[in-house]
């Protein structure tokens, strides 16, 4: 049974027109009508009463009382003309003797039907629309050009040539330059009207080539916008950074909203300067497959709604729902990758484990020379290893031995359709991850839901809900070698074989001595076995976490509404690590457990109002909103240690045992309004303002307004412009808006000690050593901004342009004080930095045509930032921005952009050499800049191709103009790994002495050419002992091929025989497949160890992986 | 409103809620030093330049006069700042208690406790912040009060605080973990410790320093070793800062120390009875405490001996130890040379002596000898060595120790056999001896009275090219490289008063040559 014979009306009408008709038909019912204006007369007077019928009745009546003809498919009626021929309209009077009949088929990207898509010949007013099938036919002149037009899509000519049978595939039109577009707090605007810039891209283009972080699937999409896809391994989070870094110290990552819901992102839990592992943050429990869109509103203008949380711009995603008159459909798609390593290594493969030339001979020099490649040319002689086992003395690559192919399998289904009154979509997914270490993956089941229900005709509730079950184990550390499986790879001498660290297999025991403790290739306690960290020091972590909303929204005319929300966005986490007893470095054993919970929820209301008056168009809106966040913690203090028997590795078993709890709450309130005046539909002037009341401020200075205006000119429609100029708007804004302020910065707390001394215990005033400022204002950030919308060719070529200054003042920032007042810092408004830059976009549709399409964007932005005032010191280190190696620190400096790389450069004299002193290298006594770890230019091009029933799609993705500095290739310098170490090595020297090419105080102060030689490992170790970080800062520029796809669109034809079956399409898809340009050695550019604000540092991460795979998406 | 309560931890402490006399316990423990400075400032620094201890091995350059910024700095950070804060908590309390009924004698502990806390910094590093310090409200970049005002006013506060505290008990009771509140006892703390700081000056201003000598005599001493001021540390364990810092580092954190030659010596060469209790030779000293297998070791005095300072373990070093001492086995050497007493300062849960009977007789002994006071210097100085002697009854685990060999008659044979000879030499000297693990106070009394005699480790014809002093024995802790950068107004305000800008070798205001 179809809809068509299920579906009853009743319907009323005397003397009214067919339109009004027709909507009361669709009011009612799940119907669609397509006609053709030009064809069918609207305005025709239709008098019909007809009671509880169905569809067909109706139709009928209405045939016999207009003349037109109708036909039915699912919930589609197409009207036509039965006085035209067929569904032909204004005849053509003389069909040409060269004339012939053409007919066609219209569908859209995904192999859909196009129904009621418009026909016309070229140059003149004759033309058809397509049928319930996307079928047409018509008769046209020989050399007829029919244009293609269809709301939403782009346009297309094709030229007919004679032919008799065409296929015409229409590209959406990703301009949409009248759409409608979602704003901050959901509200939606005409993209026209808009006088800031947004993005929006398509959920498909996180489907394909996807990453399990969607902050990463965002790289290289949006000009201005720049992610830090770092080398965190899976299930690591992303740093993504629109318009630059605002807050010195504080916030920089925008706001993220599900459906309305704010969507908590904090990384929760990084490596640092002496390790930890990256924890992941909110945006891998993002499916793909349920993202709709994704609106980025980069300026403050565009999130000054948001108000304090508006400050970095606001990413908005949208989840699939259900939609009326759509028929139900199940979808599945599956995408699975293979990630294999990107293997950026190369070392020199000439010598081998050993130190100052030569090799070991026995287990105690193997042990000692673990980390060190001074020994011999590898010749394949015989040598020994720490085992006391001899072994050919030949280069080894421990990664091909060690590390596995890891596996993306991402599965979802979901339904969605709708009923009477009710629209829904149900997703379920599920990911499974293997890493490419071995034991370790991640798992995670989602659920999906995204409802409305009308109640009443004008009154509808939405309810959207989203859970996400998580569970990761085999987290590696990064940076700091301990607990670092990646590093225990990166470092071993070239010759060490790793699996002699195996001993026993990886149900028993791997990676364990016989002893039962963890078996070292060295003396080095915190350069571990990957067999033990991987296989007996264990992490686990299982998160849950719900997000969902209701929403009421009262239509009480067509020109105001009322709407209410309720929101809520939480998660439960739980960590356990164990490092058993019989670690090198711990051989009692530790552990650490425990729970944390996170919740915010927001209550909001919204007044709407919209009218049109003449020329004039206003509408305002008027809301409130209330926030409460709370973050719980339970965990044992101090760490847990040590286990009082073997093998139980709980805390029931911890000899001292004492849970501690913490604890943040903060609540925001908040009052907004927009007013929106219109002229014309071409100019528009946008006013937003909001207050906030901050529960984490005084109440003397709690409350704060951010305002906003802009402007914006539809050009174009004020002049007569010639044909190929489509589209021109100039827009300008200013607005007002802040990061926030975190809970109890200005509280003074005391410290309670949990041992008693002379039987009393004491309690000491500390606040971790941060002196509380009870004074304390929100940052205040404000942004200037202009920009151009321009289009020709009916879109086929458009561009836009911002230009934006943003400054934030009274940054709130820890400020160094003297020890001497009781504290060492204070929470302080100091700082002040400007950012500003420039962002373009261009997109082209090259080619157009029935068959082949191609469809090109590139986009880039160049931001560029000053740090301003610092509260009169001259910088300010990042917090905890610190190398491993100590050497180099991320400050912000006065005068300089955001993030500078500090450290010691070569000294050299005054015409450039560098000096040595007796043979070896010396670092400069004055600490100076060694570059800015944050690129300046970054941008994507991506392309879209598609021929007949392929496609092929890639995005190239660059960033230029930062620095990094590379822990790793400063500990393989020292280690002898790096190539450069081979200058001066060679096979009948391996350990020559080497004359640095430079200069040397003779002894009187003056220099002179220097003539001190000293052994290669002394040399180069040199280098890195005297801290010269100068060697290991690398250009960070990069060009990447970062997504590729290569589609087939079974065709209908071809699934006609499957009637259940409404389309297939597989795809090849890859992801980081090519590094183009790069200049780092031996990484990845894209390779810091954490996403925080103090970027341009790495050491030990994750190898970088390339994945390849497959998508297959089935509807039904 | 409920909006504002909203921004108050409810997990933690914080100033609606803290019970202050808690934070004046802290003050009391804090002051005296962790394992944070004591380890660095103590140990690695003061007690090798005051020959009381020797590394060869780790901080055997510490012993040549070594700079570190860290090392030096140490007591500094952890007095004023930081999870200890000493100053800070004591200030927070003396300004609260200042005018609040009820709390005067609560009141006028805490400037004795403020003024004993400060006396050490401001001793150790010239001028200090002072007036302006622990007070994060008004200043977070205090200025540096001029040694010499520090000096006037800690002398005129105790003399206030004496006078105010007269007899009772304070409100806090036994939140004082000194003397559970008992103010005579406080009295006599103040008056000691001004007879301290008044010797303090014997050098730059001997007149003012008569007349505070004479002020705390007059107003009331410790009479008795019952009297001593001491934090004891009873259940003290090395896994936090409950044990007597000293002693966990000797019996925990750092095996690196063992007794220098001048202070074996010393003992050693008079007979005294203390060296049993003072030290002890190991087969492995390096065993923690908190490992099965610790040892207590060999206390008999023939066994023990000290090891010279200013070498190390290093065969191809040019300060290499067996240069000094023939046969010397730098792989056995720890079960042959003297460490710590492990049932006295090793002990983690010995007293801390803040000022002691024995420390007030010997200064009243040089006072006498100087004709500030009355009486005769003789019965001063008998009275402190007979005191320091029985002050090792005062560690708890030292019981059987003590009564074997610090009976009265080794007590007598000792002042017998080493009778008082007049010179400040022996009375400093003996102060020195009593000072054992109070090392801020031995460098402070043998800058102020060049005794003992101690000869520098640093030899002029291999000279070491990291002594920051080019061979002498420092006189001053360098200020934390932090102030410099953070306060740094202040800090060169400061530096510029000294003669040898910011170095080991400046000489503060009373250490004038």
């Amino acid at each position: 049974t179809t809809y068509a014979q299920t579906a009853t009306l009743s319907i009323s009408a005397k003397n009214e027109t067919l339109e009004s008709v027709l909507k009361k038909i669709e009011k009612q019912t799940e119907f669609l009508f397509f006609y053709n204006v030009a064809d069918v007369n609207k305005d025709l007077i239709v008098n019909i009463d007809k009671q509880n019928s169905d569809i067909k009745e109706v139709l009928e009546e209405v045939k016999s009382q207009t003349g037109l003809k109708y036909s039915i498919k699912d919930r589609h009626i197409v009207l036509t003309n039965s006085r035209n021929h067929d569904n032909t309209y204004n005849r053509i009077q003389s069909v040409p003797q060269s004339g012939h009949l053409i007919s066609g088929v219209v569908k859209d990207k995904s192999g859909e039907p196009i129904i009621g898509a418009n026909i016309l010949i070229k140059g003149t007013t004759n033309g058809v629309i397509t049928d319930l099938d996307g079928n047409f036919s018509m008769e046209v002149p020989a050399d007829a050009v029919l244009q293609i037009s269809y709301m939403g899509y782009i346009n297309q000519e094709v030229a007919t040539k004679g032919q008799k049978q065409i296929n015409v595939i229409l590209i959406e039109d990703t301009q949409k330059l009248d759409e409608v577009v979602v704003t901050a707090l959901g509200i939606k605007r005409q993209s026209r009207s808009l006088g800031y810039s947004t993005t929006l891209v398509g959920g498909e283009d996180f489907t394909m080539a996807r990453d399990p972080n969607l902050g990463n699937a965002l790289s290289g999409k949006i000009a201005g916008v720049s992610v830090s896809g770092n080398a965190t391994g899976s299930g690591g989070s992303s740093r993504v950074i629109i318009r630059g870094n605002a807050s010195l110290t504080g916030n920089n990552m925008p706001l993220y909203v599900v459906d309305g819901v704010p969507f908590d992102n904090s990384n929760l839990g990084s490596a640092g300067q002496w390790g930890g592992m990256d924890m992941g943050d909110g945006l891998n429990n993002i499916n793909a497959d349920d993202i709709e869109s994704i609106q980025v509103l980069k300026g403050a203008a565009a999130s000054a709604l948001y108000g304090y949380r508006g400050g970095n711009g606001a990413v908005l995603i949208t989840t699939k729902s259900g939609k009326k008159g759509k028929p139900t459909t199940i979808e599945f798609n599956n995408n699975l990758t293979f990630n294999t390593i990107y293997d950026y290594r190369d070392y020199q493969k000439v010598f081998g484990q050993g130190t100052y030339g030569s090799r070991p001979t026995d287990a105690i020099s193997a042990k000692a020379s673990e980390m060190t490649s001074w020994g011999e040319a590898l010749d394949g002689g015989n040598a020994v290893n720490f085992l006391g086992d001899t072994y050919k003395y030949s280069y080894v690559d421990n990664w091909d031995s060690f590390y596995r192919t890891g596996i993306n399998n991402a599965s979802s289904v979901s339904i969605s359709g709708s009923a009477d009154k009710i629209a829904y979509r149900f997703g379920i997914s599920n990911v499974y991850e293997q890493s490419i270490l071995p034991n370790s993956g991640s798992n995670q089941q989602g659920i999906n839901m995204n409802t409305t229900y009308d109640l009443l005709s004008n009154l509808q509730l939405a309810v959207n809900a989203n859970y996400v079950f998580e569970k990761f184990n085999g987290r590696s550390n990064l940076s700091d070698g301990n607990g670092n499986t990646n590093a225990s790879l990166i470092h071993r001498g070239n010759s060490f074989d790793i699996r002699w660290l195996e001993r026993g297999s990886a149900t028993s025991n791997w990676g364990t001595s016989e002893s039962g403790s963890e078996l070292l290739g060295g003396t080095n306690v915190y350069f571990n076995n990957p067999y033990w960290l991987q296989y007996r020091k264990t992490n686990d972590m299982n998160k849950n976490r719900l997000t969902g909303s209701m929403n009421l929204k009262w239509d009480i005319t067509n020109w105001l509404y009322v709407q209410g929300a309720v929101q809520r966005d939480g998660y439960n986490l739980d960590f356990k690590q164990v490092q058993p007893v019989g670690a090198a470095a711990d051989p009692s054993g530790w552990m650490t457990e425990y729970s944390k919970s996170y919740s915010e929820i927001n209550l909001n209301y919204l007044v709407g109002f919209n009218k049109e008056f003449n020329d004039w168009s206003v509408a305002a809106t008027f809301g409130g909103n209330r926030q409460r966040n709370i973050t719980k913690q339970y965990i044992p203090s101090d760490g847990g240690r040590p286990f009082i028997i073997d093998g139980l590795w709980s805390v029931n078993n911890l000899g001292d045992k004492r849970a501690a709890k913490n604890y943040t709450e903060y609540q925001v309130n908040s009052i907004y309004g927009t007013a929106d005046f219109g002229w014309k539909n071409q100019v528009f002037l946008n006013l937003t303002g909001r207050n906030d009341w901050f529960s984490t401020l005084s109440p003397a200075n709690n409350h704060y307004f951010y305002p906003s205006a802009t402007l914006s000119w539809v050009f174009s429609d004020a002049f007569e412009t010639p044909d190929w100029f489509t589209f021109g708007k100039v827009r300008a804004s200013y607005a007002s808006a802040s990061n926030g302020t975190a809970a109890y910065q200005n509280l003074l707390l005391y410290k309670l000690r949990d041992y008693t001394i002379n039987g009393q215990h004491t309690i000491t005033q500390n606040n971790n050593n941060q002196y509380p400022n009870p004074d304390l204002k929100p940052v205040r950030i404000s942004e200037q901004e202009v920009g151009l919308n321009v289009a020709f060719f009916q879109n086929r070529l458009s561009f836009d342009m911002a230009y934006y200054r943003k400054n934030t003042k009274d940054d709130i920032a820890v400020v160094s004080t003297s020890s001497a007042s009781g504290y060492t810092s204070k929470v302080m408004n100091v700082g002040e930095i400007q950012n500003q830059g420039f962002e373009f976009m261009v997109d082209v549709v090259p080619v157009k045509s029935s068959n082949f399409m191609w469809n090109t964007t590139l986009n880039f932005a160049y931001n560029d930032s000053e740090v301003k005032y610092l509260g009169g010191v001259a910088q300010l280190q990042i917090d905890g921005a610190s190398s491993r190696s100590g050497n180099v620190s991320v400050q912000n400096v006065v005068g300089s952009s955001y993030g500078e790389l500090i450290g010691h450069k070569y000294k050299r004299d005054d015409k450039g050499n560098i000096v040595f002193k007796n043979g070896i290298a010396q670092a400069d006594d004055k600490l100076s800049s060694l570059g800015n770890g944050v690129y300046k230019l970054t941008g994507g091009w991506n392309n879209s191709f598609k021929y007949k029933d392929f496609s092929l799609a890639f995005l190239l993705d660059f960033k230029v103009g930062a620095k990094l500095f590379s822990g790793t290739n400063y500990s393989l310098f020292s280690e002898g790994l790096h190539k450069n170490t081979l200058v001066g090595r060679t096979s009948a020297e391996p350990n020559a002495n080497i004359v640095g090419v430079g200069v040397m105080d003779d002894g009187n102060g003056n220099y002179v050419p220097n003539t001190v030689g000293v052994d290669a490992q002394t040399y180069y170790q040199g280098i890195t002992s005297n801290n010269i970080a100068e060697e290991f800062v690398y250009n960070a520029s990069f060009l990447k091929l970062r997504e590729l796809s290569i589609g087939y669109e079974f065709p209908k034809t071809l699934l006609g025989k499957i009637k259940a079956v409404k389309g297939l399409n597989v795809s090849l898809v890859g992801r980081n497949l090519w590094t183009i340009v790069k200049h780092t050695d031996n990484i990845d550019p894209e390779s810091a160890y954490n996403n925080s604000n103090g970027q341009g540092l790495e050491l030990n991460g994750y190898p970088a992986t390339r994945s390849v795979g497959f998508n297959v998406n089935v509807k039904f | 409103s409920d909006f504002a309560d909203v921004n108050i931890d409810p997990e933690h402490i914080n100033e609606g809620n803290v019970p202050y006399e808690m934070v004046f316990s802290n003050a009391q423990h804090q002051a005296l030093g962790s394992d944070w400075d004591v380890w660095r400032n103590g140990c690695i620094l003061s007690g090798q330049w005051m020959q009381h201890l020797t590394s060869v091995d780790w901080w055997w350059n510490y012993g040549l006069y070594a700079y570190s910024d860290g090392y030096s700095g140490a007591l500094w950070d952890g007095i004023y700042a930081g999870d200890r804060g000493a100053v800070r908590d004591v200030t927070t309390v003396l300004d609260l208690w200042k005018d609040k009924e009820g709390y005067s004698i609560d009141y006028n502990m805490a400037r004795v406790m403020r003024v004993y806390t400060m006396h050490r910094l401001t001793d150790l590093y010239g001028d200090v912040p002072y007036s302006e310090a622990g007070r994060p409200k008004e200043f977070s970049y205090p200025k540096y009060d001029k040694q010499q005002d520090i000096y006037m006013d800690m002398l005129k506060e105790l003399d206030e605080a004496q006078a105010n505290l007269g007899s009772g008990v304070a409100k806090m009771g036994d939140h004082d973990v000194y003397f559970r509140g008992n103010a005579a006892q406080w009295k006599k703390f103040a008056n000691s410790l001004m007879l301290r700081l008044a010797m303090r000056l014997s050098k730059v201003d001997p007149s003012t320093a008569q007349t505070w000598v004479k002020k705390a005599v007059a107003n009331g001493l410790i009479t008795s070793n019952s009297e001593n001021v001491k934090l004891d540390h009873p259940g003290g364990v090395t896994t936090n800062d409950s044990a007597e810092p000293y002693a966990k580092i000797f019996a925990h954190e750092d095996k690196e120390f063992f007794l220098s030659e001048k202070f074996v010596n010393e003992l050693k060469n008079k007979q005294d009875p203390r060296l049993a209790l003072i030290a002890t030779v190991c087969e492995d000293p390096s065993i923690s405490i908190q490992k099965s297998g610790y040892q207590f070791g060999n206390t008999n005095p023939e066994v023990q001996q000290g090891l010279p300072g200013g070498y190390n373990i290093s065969k191809n070093s040019a300060w290499y130890i067996g240069k000094k001492i023939v046969n010397f086995d730098p792989q056995n050497y720890q079960s042959k040379y003297s460490v710590p007493n492990r049932y006295t300062y090793s002990d983690p849960t010995s007293p801390t002596f803040i000022v002691t009977y024995a420390q007030t007789q010997l200064l009243l002994a040089e006072a006498a000898v100087r004709g500030w006071v009355s009486g005769d210097a003789k019965t001063y100085y008998e009275n402190g060595v007979r005191a320091a002697m029985e002050q090792f009854a005062q560690f708890p685990n030292a019981t059987k120790l003590y009564q074997q060999y610090v009976t009265p008659e080794a007590i007598n044979t000792y002042l017998t056999a080493n009778p008082f000879d007049g010179t400040l030499e022996q009375i400093n000297t003996q102060y020195w001896i009593n000072c054992f693990c109070d090392e801020y106070e031995s460098f402070s009394n043998w800058r102020r009275s060049g005794y003992p005699a101690l000869q520098s480790t640093y030899d002029p014809a291999n000279p070491y090219g990291l002594s920051a002093t080019k061979g002498s024995i420092p006189r001053r802790f360098a200020y934390p490289s932090t102030e410099s950068q953070v306060n740094t107004k202040n800090y060169d305000a400061a530096v510029s008063g000294l003669s040898d800008g910011d170095t080991f070798t400046s000489r503060i205001w009373w250490d004038v040559k």
